[in-house]
């Protein structure tokens, strides 16, 4: 290392005491160096000069270059430091300062950055500011441009509400008005809302007329369609109640629709169609009479037997077609009847359980007869007598049986009786169970209906208006009928009556008084015949003596005492001319015979030839026998 | 306007009497009817046709009693048929056409007659 280099080492050294003697020390040795450089030269120099060599001379030669370094050095070296020192403060100040300049710088330069950083953020801020502000003046805009159109659909509706010929009234949820259309203000003589509501205050009927149904409308938040006349128009009045989009009620709707010439119109044509049907009903009726006399010649005709093969077949056409067309009049004759809600329900008298026990025995009739189960269930004592009106009653319950073996292919039909008595009621209810095709639910409301008819089944061959007239019945007999069904699984039919019990012994059909004790020989071979006209005869008060030969017939009357002899005109060992005659003649019979036959009356001569004073026609009933009677007492 | 039963006739029957000694006499009818058909039948095969036709003839007067119409009616035809055909009427034919009339009429009676009842 050389001595500059050594020299900065220790200039750059941080301690300036050191650098500082360092320095001193350098330079003194340096002055050092250099004096004996000097000292030697001086020494060389009186060497050469002065060839004779003293010890003064040297020591002088010498002693000079000495004495000038010892001063001039220390004085140099001082000098040197001094100035050094000087030099380094300077510099070290100097690197100091410039240290702190460029921190300065630093600072500075990041200020700058901080502040340029903070320019761009405030510019983007202000971007976004100006974006949001665009934002908020097109909302503002936005906004006013709808309300205007609001405005604009506001006076539309209102146009239309008072453009409308019908009267349009809303309130609020607590029934305060909250508006009308102008023709209810015409029509009630108005001019506001809150005259309105005024006029509604002191006229409570007026007001009644759009308050009521409100409660109905408000539980049920379903609209109410009524009529309703104010000053002499006729309104459908529609309620509908207006509802926020939670749900919850706001106010009430009340619409009238002006339906005036609607009515007058219905009512002409209901009075139309009245006469209509009056019309076809009276036809039915003047038509039927002279049907009776086709039926009832074609009949005769039928039973003469004088029409064989084809024209028989043709007679028996015209009498089924004319017995059909008799009973398509009564068809509709009854229709006019339902139309007119003419049903006359006669009360009667029933013995209860014979009326429940022949329904049981022909509901299992009519279901066996097709191949289906019948199942039946009583429950509950029988009262003796029930007034009701055993026709209406038996009509409801055997179309409802009688539907249920229609509509079941295979299964059961069952009858279920569930019956209490109730003080002097008895109340009663039928169920009517088949497994056969249902009905669908929204079909349920719909079978009472008139001319109803489930839709594409092979079954519905009626006039569809058997359930119409079951219901009516129902009704009328002061019960009521119910449905439950489902589509492939049966129905199940419920009625529900509530009858008086009859507690006092009524005699259900008196017996005709006058005859009493007459004794009546009846002279017939076919037990059957004897059976049934010994039964009526009977519960007419004679009393009865069958024989069943004309040999046994004579014998009889030979051995008891008779008022009358009814003969049949065919037996065994004699025809009743015979047993005629013989009566007559041997036992001196005074006592009126009548003839019964089988045969078709035509010459009555011949009878009267016999003594028998009439001729009947099987069957025997009390009204020939009277007629009979009576005829011969004339004469 | 009846075809099957005579309605009037039965209801007056029943309104006076009952319906109890009806169904009874339907029951009896029901007995004896094949009792008189076949007599018919022996009576014809025998070519006894009087005797045969009176069967017929007890036959429309039983049927008549209670009301049976169109068996009366038929009767009556068998009867005739019987007595103006005699060996060429078809009695095997008329008689099982007869016989399902009788069973179905029988059926409709029995149900009229129970509506009746009260």
């Amino acid at each position: 290392m050389n001595l500059t280099t050594l020299l900065e080492k220790f200039t750059q050294s941080k301690n300036l005491f050191i650098a500082e003697h360092a320095l001193g020390v350098i330079m003194a040795l340096l002055g050092a160096f250099i004096t004996l450089i000097f000292m030697l030269l001086n020494l060389l120099v009186y060497v050469f000069r002065y060839a004779a060599i003293t010890w003064y001379g040297v020591t002088n030669a010498l002693f000079m270059p000495f004495i000038c370094g010892l001063i001039i050095v220390p004085i140099v070296v001082y000098a040197i430091v001094y100035i050094f020192k000087d030099l380094e403060v300077d510099r070290r100040r100097l690197i100091e300062l410039q240290k702190k300049e460029s921190q300065l710088k630093n600072n500075l330069a990041r200020t700058y950055i901080d502040i340029i950083n903070q320019r761009e953020r405030n510019s983007l801020l202000s971007l976004e500011h100006e974006k949001l502000r665009g934002t908020l003046d097109n909302e503002i805009s936005q906004r006013m441009e709808t309300e205007q159109k609001f405005d604009d659909q506001v006076s539309f509706f209102s146009a239309i509400i008072n453009l409308t010929p019908d009267i349009i009234i809303y309130r609020d949820g607590h029934g305060a008005i909250t508006g009308c259309n102008n023709n209810l203000q015409r029509l009630l003589g108005v001019q506001s809302s809150e005259a309105l509501e005024q006029l509604f205050k002191n006229n409570a009927e007026l007001s009644s007329i759009f308050t009521k149904y409100d409660k109905v409308v408000s539980d049920t938040k379903k609209e109410v369609t009524y009529e309703a006349t104010l000053n002499g128009v006729v309104f459908q009045m529609r309620k509908r109640p207006a509802l926020n989009s939670h749900g919850a009620l706001i106010g009430i709707i009340t619409y009238g629709h002006d339906i005036t010439n609607l009515k007058n119109e219905q009512d002409i044509l209901e009075k139309a169609s009245q006469e209509k049907s009056n019309f076809i009903s009276t036809l039915s009726h003047e038509l039927r009479t002279p049907l009776n006399g086709i039926v009832g010649l074609s009949d005769i005709l039928l039973s003469s037997g004088h029409f064989k093969g084809d024209d028989e077949r043709y007679l028996r056409a015209i009498n089924v077609n004319a017995v059909t067309l008799g009973n398509i009049f009564n068809d509709v004759i009854d229709l006019n009847k339902i139309e007119r809600e003419r049903f006359n329900i006669v009360n009667e008298n029933v013995k209860w359980q014979d009326f429940l026990e022949a329904f049981e025995t022909l509901s299992s009739l009519m279901t066996t007869q097709k191949g289906l189960e019948f199942k039946y269930d009583l429950q509950g004592s029988s009262p003796k007598l029930v007034q009701t009106d055993p026709t209406r009653l038996r009509q409801v319950l055997w179309n409802l049986v009688a539907n249920a073996v229609k509509f079941t292919k295979e299964g059961s039909v069952g009858l279920y009786i569930k019956q209490q008595i109730a003080g002097d009621k008895l109340d009663i209810t039928f169920k009517i169970v088949d497994t056969g095709i249902g009905i669908a639910k929204e079909e349920q409301e719909k079978i009472f209906d008139m001319y109803y008819q489930v839709a594409g089944t092979k079954q519905s061959t009626g006039t569809g208006i058997g359930l119409h007239v079951s219901k009516v019945l129902t009704q009328e007999l002061g019960g009521n009928i119910a449905v439950e069904s489902e589509l492939g699984h049966g129905s199940t039919f419920t009625l529900h009556f509530s009858f008086s019990i009859v507690t006092d012994n009524v005699e259900l059909s008196p017996k005709n008084s006058k005859i009493q004790n007459k004794r009546v020989l009846l002279v017939e071979d076919v037990d059957l015949n004897i059976l049934v006209a010994k039964s009526m005869l009977e519960s007419q008060g004679y009393s009865v003596v069958a024989a069943k030969t004309g040999h046994d017939s004579i014998e009889q009357f030979k051995r008891d005492k008779f008022d009358l002899v009814l003969l049949d005109m065919q037996l065994p060992d004699m025809t009743g001319f015979d047993i005629a005659d013989k009566l007559v003649s041997e036992c001196d019979c005074k006592v009126p015979m009548i003839a019964l036959t089988a045969n078709v009356v035509a010459n009555n001569q011949v009878y009267v030839d016999h003594k028998i004073i009439g001729v009947m026609s099987k069957p025997l009933t009390a009204k020939k026998l009277a007629e009979t009677l009576a005829n011969y007492q004339e004469q | 306007m009846l075809e099957i039963i005579d309605k009037s006739y039965i209801d007056e029957f029943v309104g006076m009497a009952g319906a109890t000694p009806f169904l009874e006499a339907i029951d009896l009818f029901e007995k004896s009817v094949n009792g008189y058909i076949s007599e018919s039948k022996n009576f014809f095969a025998k070519k006894m046709y009087e005797e045969s036709a009176k069967e017929m003839h007890k036959i429309k007067g039983a049927a008549s009693s209670i009301g049976l119409k169109r068996i009366m009616r038929d009767a009556k035809t068998n009867e005739l048929e019987v007595l103006d055909k005699r060996e060429n009427a078809d009695i095997d034919a008329m008689i099982a056409n007869f016989k399902s009339s009788i069973s179905e009429d029988i059926i409709v009676l029995r149900r009229y007659v129970l509506t009746k009842q009260k």
